[in-house]
């Protein structure tokens, strides 16, 4: 038997929008995780798993049933996460000003997002300082972190998901740890 | 191997993070650490960082989320039937 998400989504191919639905419920939360922590805004976040449900849903006729649903779907949100960093960045180095924010990746200078600050105060000094460690990783270290760490992907996974050999995934990795390593050394 | 230089002990630090070294280097990297305090001193803060990263808490989509999405879809295409 088909795996559950390869039969829901043949269902929602054939126009069961409460199979649709339930893909929806298994992998929002996911994805809305992965947007947050590449693009460290929530509104974006939002926008892009949005954006995801969206091309998945629209083709779902193209869905290769030999891949497994997790890594189509991943991919795709990897996918806009990336575009819009990469647009961030271009319009940021159109800016002079920006030069002096220097690899901050535009992270440091998005007007902040409307968490309340009582929810602020949840988070730890430990947390916030690793969250703003992993927003000023360059992009290409950025998504391959994030699916490593985050949702636990294997380096075979990923590689998977971003189309990609497991070398070039494995030596990101390390570089990647290093550069948190590097960031967080002195501060925790 | 008590003369594995630092940069090899680097890799195998990494590979031992990923859980991708076999039984015998883990021995070998053993050895290193316990004679070179600077590579033991990197390797414990590469692993207390891969342990903070991933203690990092999940991130909830809000409640609206899935409502709003199921809202966006495109309606699905209705038998032409009577408009031809």
């Amino acid at each position: 038997m088909k795996p559950l998400e390869t039969r829901l989504a043949r269902l929602a191919l054939r126009g069961d929008q409460r199979a649709f639905a339930e893909i929806v419920d298994m992998y929002k939360d996911k994805l809305y995780h992965l947007a947050y922590r590449m693009t460290g805004n929530r509104q974006e976040a939002e926008d892009v798993v949005q954006e995801t449900f969206l091309r998945v849903y629209k083709n779902l006729d193209r869905y290769d049933e030999n891949q497994k649903f997790s890594t189509w779907i991943y991919r795709i949100a990897t996918n806009l996460c990336i575009d819009r960093l990469r647009k961030r960045k271009a319009i940021y180095s159109l800016d002079a000003e920006s030069n002096e924010h220097e690899g901050l990746d535009g992270y440091a200078m998005l007007p902040s997002d409307d968490r309340t600050p009582e929810s602020e105060l949840l988070l730890s000094e430990t947390q916030r300082l690793i969250h703003g460690a992993i927003a000023t990783l360059p992009v290409k270290y950025k998504s391959i972190m994030i699916l490593r760490y985050l949702q636990d992907m294997s380096l075979q996974e990923i590689s998977d998901v971003l189309e990609m050999p497991v070398t070039t995934v494995k030596t990101r990795v390390h570089r990647g740890r290093e550069f948190l390593r590097k960031k967080l050394e002195h501060k925790l | 191997m008590a003369d594995m230089k630092c940069n090899v002990a680097v890799v195998l630090m990494h590979d031992h993070l990923d859980g991708d070294l076999a039984r015998e280097e883990v021995i070998q990297l053993q050895q290193h650490l316990v004679q070179c305090p600077s590579c033991y001193a990197r390797y414990e803060s590469l692993e207390r960082t891969d342990a903070l990263v991933k203690a990092l808490p999940i991130e909830k989509a809000p409640d609206y989320l899935s409502d709003k999405i199921m809202k966006s879809l495109p309606s699905p295409r209705r038998p032409a039937a009577w408009t031809s």
